[in-house]
């Protein structure tokens, strides 16, 4: 028969290693966490529906955009301060020339590609 | 009241506690991890609480109950990080952690959150009242049905 009290046969068993408790003090200052967080089911998900979309997206069956950039041309160039924009039709790419084709920019919704600075 | 000392003295505990409460060593250190944590920003916000070990200890309590949810997945990876290799101490101490704990889930959650805070972390009763909600009285009495039932288990005399 085990002689030890309940409550000391608990606090024995379950103290944690001085290595341990080290590392949970040190994480208590950064936030950290001792060990590598487990994937939640829900963000995994979230992660595959996103490619999924990615995917579905870049595979040109989006629609928005695309029905509209059909509609006219692949590329829309817009001209802020000193920085030349391109917003993106499928793969086609435009460079800007003038401040004549900078003014054709229709789109108010822009996915902007950063090209440098000038534009000119 | 100083920040640091209260972590340095609270910690191994937390750490104690949260290792009773949840039946895998890494769901515990998780749980104790972030109450640790939520007390820091609590106490950098706000300054230090009426009682720390109240606070710690209620949220560590709240975020074990939610973990506990996970259980099937704590205790499987509890048993696939099994060190059944490991012969000598190691494993001894640690089958014993298992019979503790296996015995620990025979108490109702009221009963084994009790202990838990006034035997294995030393909470006062009234830090423990406070932690669980509940009053004194009502401690002391889970507290003492906790140990019956661990003596009749064989704990003890």
């Amino acid at each position: 028969m085990d002689t030890e009290e309940p409550d000391s046969r608990l606090r024995r068993v379950l103290a944690p290693a001085p290595r341990e408790v080290s590392r949970l003090v040190a994480g208590a200052w950064t936030g950290a966490r001792p060990h590598r967080r487990r994937p939640r089911l829900g963000l995994a998900l979230g992660a595959g529906a996103a490619a999924l979309l990615s995917l579905w997206a870049l595979s040109g069956s989006g629609v928005g955009p695309r029905s509209r950039a059909d509609a006219t041309t692949d590329v829309f160039l817009h001209n802020e301060g000193n920085l030349v924009f391109v917003e993106l039709r499928r793969e086609n790419l435009v460079v800007v020339r003038s401040r004549t084709e900078v003014s054709s920019l229709r789109s108010p919704a822009r996915k902007l590609l950063i090209l440098g600075k000038g534009g000119e | 009241m100083d920040l640091e000392e209260t972590v340095n003295e609270l910690a191994p505990r937390l750490l104690r506690y949260c290792r009773g409460r949840l039946t895998g060593d890494d769901a515990a250190r998780d749980v104790a991890q972030s109450a640790l944590a939520a007390l820091v920003q609590r106490w950098r916000r706000y300054g230090p609480p009426h009682s720390p070990e109240a606070f710690l200890f209620g949220v560590a309590r709240r975020r074990a109950g939610r973990a506990a949810w996970m259980r099937w997945r704590w205790t499987r990876e509890d048993a696939a990080a099994d060190p059944g290799a490991s012969p000598g101490p190691a494993l001894e101490a640690r089958s014993e952690l298992r019979a503790v704990r296996r015995d620990l889930a025979k108490l109702s959650n009221r009963e084994r959150d009790a202990l838990l805070l006034v035997a294995v972390a030393g909470l006062s009763v009234a830090d423990a009242a406070e932690a669980l909600g509940i009053t004194e009285s009502a401690v002391k009495m889970r507290v003492s049905r906790a140990r019956a039932r661990l003596r009749e288990m064989g704990h003890g005399h």
